[in-house]
């Protein structure tokens, strides 16, 4: 790919209100129900933005900087995704700035997870002002097989799931869920996560799903595997 | 007059607002705080109110979260005190059908998103159904610390502890927890929050409800919101449980004992007749008895 050759601006929504609100919408359900993976089905096109990523995955991330980010929001690109063809797409379709570390970025994007920094790296909020804090956009592979954590909390009906909702995204580091365990500590501080599924889709949609902070995860080291059989009951909507 | 019937032609032609009348900055704002909201439940986030084309009080904060949210696909309820048929509800439907164009109605069950004013509707929410509430004073503790500086930090503290006595006073003095409306919850064990001047016969269906339930406050510009299925505890004392309002007497039209009602003066002799508040529930339960009725005498 060469760069210099890269005059031309992709267009963001083919819709820009009715798309971002859908986008909008199905990220409102997946922050309502963590854990429950939901379709997002307006994406922009974005050939070319990362060769390095499938498509449907850096889409949607587009996608949902497009329906948040502005100029009142500061975004961090990991090394994955930091571009200059990215740059220049957000930067001209969100008028966003891009910050140089994660500690000032509102929404932090995160194409290689198993590189990522840890959760102390973002902004967790302030006491007064928990709504403050980073929200982080991360690629893991929703449709993994392997064996995640127990999620209960807000949104997760405990009638429906009395231990807890199985949800195990792929490609995350090791100490994901460990640390996500400890940062509930800090409850109401703490950061926000997407996951963008970076399985690709084979069509125009992503699937992402939501890990609000109010989630609270029983990591696999700490409950038998007796009820991972679950997980592909929940996967399989 | 064919001056405002010009007009009116050129609104039809090309729309004279945004989709749902807000700009899109202004949508992506109060989205940001609306999930930020979700995220944590019960806290209230700020954001930046606009002015909308009718007064504080009017239910200028619902009105904003709605439009925030609402799609050419959503179905809108409006209700004002249970009933669809006051001059809010009229008027905020009659908005939303022109700004948005979108399909309303007045059944809680074709609806996507419920605006409400006081009440949730009696038909059971499901999942996927958003209620927005119109609040007038976000703020549960307000009436003891009049700071906002103070009850953030309090907030932060999770100190509480002034709303039990609150609570405690009303006991001492009224030999129970007088306050029948507006009366503060306990939401995912962490914040307390104030439901909006909903009467407390509804706050036990705000707990594990489906739907996911919206704060708006426009004048205080707060948001903030019950995902769902959360646990929302009416606050209240071992030996002085929370209990719910009851009526000796069922509807008056449709003969529903487990309903709120309203009382209404019938005459100038101050005759009362009490009737559910909830006039869609009522109307579709008066309609299903007489068909019944209807079914049994043929």
């Amino acid at each position: 790919m060469i760069h210099a050759a890269l005059p031309a601006i992709l267009p963001g929504f083919a819709s820009p209100v009715h798309d971002a609100q859908q986008c909008f919408r199905t990220l409102l359900e997946a922050m309502s129900r963590p854990g429950k993976p939901v379709c997002l089905g307006v994406l922009p096109p974005v050939t070319s933005l990362n060769a390095a990523m499938p498509a449907s995955c850096i889409s949607g991330m587009v996608a949902i900087a497009l329906t948040l980010c502005d100029a009142d929001t500061q975004i961090w690109l990991d090394v994955c995704l930091d571009t200059p063809a990215m740059r220049q797409h957000l930067r001209f379709h969100c008028g966003c700035s891009i910050a140089s570390g994660p500690e000032t970025a509102s929404f932090a994007f995160i194409g290689n997870a198993k590189a990522m920094p840890r959760f102390a790296a973002f902004s967790p909020g302030e006491p007064e002002y928990p709504d403050r804090s980073a929200t982080l956009i991360i690629a893991a592979k929703l449709t993994a097989e392997e064996q995640g954590c127990l999620i209960s909390g807000p949104g997760i009906s405990p009638a429906r799931n009395p231990q807890g909702l199985p949800f195990g995204p792929g490609g995350l580091p090791a100490w994901f869920w460990e640390e996500w365990a400890m940062s509930r500590d800090g409850y109401p501080l703490g950061v926000d996560v997407v996951f963008v599924d970076s399985h690709p889709s084979g069509g125009n949609f992503v699937r992402i799903a939501g890990l609000p902070r109010s989630a609270s995860a029983v990591p696999p080291s700490r409950f038998r595997s007796g009820s991972a059989g679950e997980n592909k009951i929940c996967m399989s909507r | 007059m064919p001056a405002e019937n010009s007009i009116s032609e050129n609104q039809r032609e090309t729309p004279v607002y945004n989709f749902a009348y807000l700009d899109e900055q202004t949508k992506r704002m109060l989205r940001r705080a609306i999930l930020k909201a979700v995220a944590v439940p019960g806290c209230q986030v700020p954001f930046g109110g606009r002015e909308m084309p009718m007064p504080y009080g009017w239910g200028t904060g619902g009105i904003q979260v709605s439009a925030a949210i609402m799609g050419k696909n959503d179905v809108l309820k409006v209700i004002d005190q249970g009933s669809d048929d006051t001059t809010n509800a009229v008027s905020i439907r009659s908005f939303f059908k022109r700004v948005a164009g979108i399909p309303v109605t007045t059944s809680t069950r074709e609806a996507t998103i419920i605006q409400t004013r006081h009440r949730i509707p009696e038909h059971p929410l499901r999942e996927g159904q958003i209620i927005v509430y119109q609040v007038p004073v976000p703020e549960p503790l307000r009436w003891m610390e009049p700071s906002e500086k103070e009850t953030r930090t309090m907030h932060a503290l999770e100190e509480y502890g002034v709303m039990h006595v609150k609570l405690y006073e009303d006991i001492a003095r009224h030999g129970e927890i007088a306050a029948s409306y507006d009366y503060p919850v306990m939401v995912g064990g962490r914040y307390v929050m104030s439901p909006s001047p909903l009467p407390k016969f509804d706050n036990p269906r705000m707990h594990q409800s489906p739907a996911l339930q919206l704060f708006g406050a426009g004048r205080e510009k707060r948001v903030y919101a019950v995902p769902p299925y959360t646990d929302v505890r009416s606050l209240d004392f071992e030996d002085h449980p929370f209990s719910v309002q009851r009526w000796d007497k069922p509807c008056e039209i449709c003969g529903s004992t487990d309903t709120y009602l309203d009382e209404i003066i019938a005459d100038d002799k101050g005759t009362r007749l009490y009737v559910c508040s909830d006039t869609d529930h009522c109307a579709a339960r008066l309609a299903s008895k007489e068909n019944r009725q209807g079914g049994s005498d043929g």
